[in-house]
């Protein structure tokens, strides 16, 4: 019977018309069994609406703990899904990659072969040329001014000689 | 083919329906519609607010305790915006969440009703607090473990030895003042 109900009697009494006292983080905690207040534990005492919400979300913490395993399932197997995709892609450009260290080691070989080549060939048609004009600068004389006699012995180079002995030389 | 966005989206769709359908059927049980409240538009607006916070942190690190959370602040802006419209009374508490079809109160009931309120709000305030606050929470649907974890008592044990003690002690002194008889 209703009129004999201390539950729906007390609950009547405390029905009155005020604002929800607690905040959505209290009530959670205090559905959660980690918030061990007295004055949040009056709050609920005194507030059916409070109170009504506060064993709601105890009996919705089941279904709030399977939504989130769900959810990070889902969103694990996504990130999965695209971490696949990357390792898939990264892996092609490596292949592509060593495609072009191959290549570029050609070319650089080509031209080491084409430089050495055109090295060969450019030093044998210089040394005569070189020879001849290393003849030439040997009959050159400077200082000479046409007083040697004939038939002497022809001297090296010399720009000037100083010589302060006295003697004939 | 199937898009695999598309399917995550609508893997993560079917997990909020579900989710949501629980939402709305404790909201009716707990008694919550009857304050002005409609539990399908809460269970939208958890929905809703839920798909933000998942499109805010693509990480989908969801703890369950930030989804009780988000509930718990859908139901308090719901229950402020009735508060506002007060369109309609209050109505009158029922005995267990989702008990239905009682007689409506008459005026000679109410009359009555109101003397026992009285009563019974004068024997509560005679007992000492330490062995009140158990007594009120059970009296407003708390399970004993509950009131353990609430009220800071050792245990659910020790909780239905207050809970026992103080309701016998509330209803000797109710049948002392002439009230009669009560049940829990």
């Amino acid at each position: 019977m209703t009129d004999k109900s201390l539950s729906a009697l007390y609950r009547r009494l405390t029905a009155k018309p005020a604002p929800v006292a607690l905040d959505a983080e209290t009530l959670a905690s205090a559905a959660e069994g980690t918030l061990a207040r007295e004055d949040v534990a009056e709050v609920l005492a005194r507030s059916p609406r409070e109170a009504a919400l506060v064993r709601m979300l105890g009996a919705l913490k089941g279904e709030s703990e399977t939504l989130a395993a769900g959810v990070a399932r889902t969103a694990r197997e996504t990130t999965h899904r695209r971490h696949a995709h990357v390792e898939r892609r990264v892996a092609a450009g490596r292949r592509h990659s060593g495609v072009t260290r191959w290549a570029t080691a050609l070319a650089a070989c080509l031209v080491a072969v084409v430089g050495v080549f055109s090295l060969r060939h450019s030093t044998g048609p210089t040394a005569p040329s070189q020879t001849h004009s290393h003849a030439i600068a040997k009959t050159d004389r400077i200082s000479h001014f046409g007083m040697e006699t004939p038939g002497a012995t022809s001297k090296p180079d010399e720009l000037f000689r100083g010589d302060f002995s006295g003697g004939g030389g | 083919m199937v898009n695999p966005p598309d399917s995550v989206h609508a893997r993560l769709e079917a997990l909020f329906r579900t989710y949501g359908a629980k939402v709305q059927a404790l909201l009716t049980t707990y008694g919550l519609d009857k304050h002005g409240i409609d539990p399908a538009d809460v269970e939208q607006e958890v929905r809703i607010r839920l798909w933000r916070a998942l499109e805010r942190d693509r990480s989908g690190a969801f703890a369950a305790s930030y989804i009780q959370r988000v509930v718990a602040s859908t139901v308090i802006d719901a229950l402020r915006r009735a508060e506002v419209r007060a369109a309609e009374p209050l109505p009158d508490e029922e005995d267990e969440p989702g008990s239905v079809g009682e007689d409506p109160i008459g005026p000679d009931r109410r009359a009555t009703d109101s003397e026992h309120m009285q009563g019974l709000a004068r024997c509560l305030a005679e007992i000492p607090e330490r062995r009140r606050l158990p007594i009120t929470l059970h009296l407003q649907g708390f399970q004993l473990q509950e009131i353990a974890d609430l009220a800071g008592i050792p245990s659910a044990e020790a909780a239905r030895k207050l809970v026992s003690r103080g309701l016998e002690e509330l209803k000797i002194r109710l049948r002392e003042m002439g009230y009669g008889e009560f049940d829990d």
